[in-house]
């Protein structure tokens, strides 16, 4: 796949993830979610059970991330 | 003039995330990454969540040669001894930056499973001031910048 079709289906997953977070807080809290053309394909509870999913798809075609409402704060 | 190079990311729940390609040739592997924008990290580290995504078995990386240190104590991270080619986009092309190794936050073997899965889920691919050091960087509520 050319470089700019990679950097082209990133952003549209990214942006989708933002412009859903709200929904998908309220949707699949405490889940990790599988997001592939602007939708969520699968959801698991923990990192292990996404990764049968994950390892049945393209890894540039998709964006893992797990969902919380909890308000953690986090310091890198 | 000459008009600046300007690579977008988003912010999404308050933290500044730029994509990027992540390249290991000597392991072909190509694999858009997600990093979190961290003027406070020293250095650039992709997450054991990811390596694994990616097809990267992390137990047989070797150590880093430096501790690492976190919120939770000193660890041991692991790195990736091969040349990774990080590649951005821009407003107008793409603009590669090369290292000849990178960092792999992995999860120390001792911990338990459960205490395994919360640190996977909030320890993120991070971009410190090893890569950010060529860019201006500016981030805004919603939208982060790297300027070059």
């Amino acid at each position: 796949m050319e470089r700019a079709e990679l950097f082209k289906i990133s952003r549209r997953n990214v942006e989708w993830l933002k412009e859903n977070y709200e929904s998908l807080k309220r949707e699949y809290d405490k889940l990790w979610i599988m997001i592939q053309d602007r939708k969520v394909v699968r959801s698991a509870s923990t990192f292990d059970e996404i990764m049968k999913t994950v390892r049945k798809h393209d890894p540039n075609k998709i964006l893992v991330e797990y969902i919380t409402s909890e308000p953690i704060a986090m310091f890198f | 003039m000459v008009q600046a190079f300007k690579f977008k990311g988003l912010v999404i729940d308050r933290q500044p995330r730029i994509s990027a390609l992540f390249e290991v040739r000597a392991y072909k592997i190509r694999s858009m990454v997600n990093f979190l924008v961290d003027t406070g990290a020293r250095a650039s580290a992709i997450t054991e969540k990811e390596a694994t995504i990616m097809g990267i078995d992390c137990s047989s990386l070797p150590f880093f040669k430096y501790k690492s240190v976190g919120f939770g104590g000193f660890y041991r991270n692991r790195i990736i001894n091969r040349q990774v080619i990080l590649t951005f986009k821009s407003n107008k092309d793409f603009h590669q930056i090369k290292r000849s190794s990178f960092m792999v936050t992995c999860i120390p073997p001792k911990v338990s499973g459960e205490e395994r899965e919360k640190l996977i889920r909030y320890i993120p691919n991070v971009l410190g001031m090893d890569i950010l050091k060529e860019f201006k960087t500016c981030v805004t509520k919603n939208q982060v910048e790297l300027i070059l």
